[in-house]
């Protein structure tokens, strides 16, 4: 299409990145653990085909389903909360949403430790061998930021509560909302990893 | 009905029904028996479609910073393409 001389240009979708670059370099250097993590597991697999042939055939693929259903749904929670609170400044469907997302979190606590003992009553212990000493390691490793996930989602929950998010001032909420997507994006990839391909 | 309509107006929960279909799929695969190649590589291709959409929908990253949402995206191809290929 043609433009008349001295016509401006169409303008270009504005860019917008949620939260702010403190929180992203925190994510990244999160995600950047979690990338050494991998790249050790599929290392070890590579020299160690013939140990890897069977692992994922003795995990309980029943929990890392479940918990998977559950940080999809946890995610959703929190996005909606955010949408909420973007939206029309509704603090106090916000804080359900966050407090939604904290029940999730305490569910998939709960699944993992279901796992884990289900795991030792059928012999997968982290001394079986190398695949179970990485699977212990790994899916720990994702509990642990689960509950650093659960004191940023509480914050956030608190900080609703308490006003200090409104239409216009989301960047805190936004934050806590990243770290928590990015603890389900690695799940994402961990899940078919291990208890799947193994 | 309304209702249902206007819940699947929502891209969230579009994004919601979707990530939870991806996951029945991948599990209903593994429960099916001994993995092919091309099980695998779908499972692998389901992983990606899955870290798309959290990172365009729950994460917001459509319209952000060009580099940072390729390199979200490149991080996820990359583990699902290495897992696939490792497995081949």
């Amino acid at each position: 299409m043609n433009r008349t001389f001295g016509e401006a240009p169409p303008t270009a979708p504005e860019r917008y990145t949620p939260a702010n670059p403190a929180v992203w370099v925190f994510v990244l250097s999160e995600m950047s653990e979690f990338a050494f993590f991998f790249i050790a597991f599929l290392l070890v697999k590579f020299l160690n085909p013939e140990l890897f042939g069977h692992g994922a055939e003795r995990l309980a693929v029943w929990a890392g389903f479940i918990n998977t259903l559950i940080l999809i749904t946890s995610s959703w929670f929190v996005a909606r909360g955010v949408q909420g609170m973007k939206r029309n400044g509704d603090r106090r469907r916000t804080a359900v949403w966050l407090a939604l997302t904290l029940g999730a979190a305490f569910l998939y606590c709960l699944v993992k430790y279901l796992e884990y003992r289900w795991n030792v009553e059928h012999g997968v212990t982290i001394r079986g061998d190398l695949f179970f000493s990485l699977y212990y390691y790994l899916t720990f490793n994702h509990l642990l930021h689960v509950l650093i996930g659960v004191c940023v989602i509480g914050w956030a929950l608190i900080q609703t509560l308490l006003g200090a998010y409104d239409r216009h001032h989301v960047e805190g909420l936004e934050g806590a909302a990243t770290y928590w997507h990015m603890i389900d994006l690695v799940w994402i990839l961990l899940f078919p990893m291990l208890y799947i391909v193994g | 009905m309304d209702v249902n309509g206007r819940f699947l107006r929502n891209s969230l929960n579009r994004s919601w029904l979707i990530l939870i279909g991806l996951t029945l799929i991948t599990t209903a695969l593994a429960e099916s028996g001994t993995l092919t190649t091309l099980s695998v590589a779908l499972i692998a291709v389901i992983a990606m479609a899955k870290g798309r959409l959290i990172i365009r929908e729950y994460m917001e990253m459509k319209a952000a910073n060009p580099l940072l949402y390729w390199g979200l995206m490149a991080y996820v191809a990359m583990f699902s393409a290495a897992m696939a290929l490792l497995a081949a």
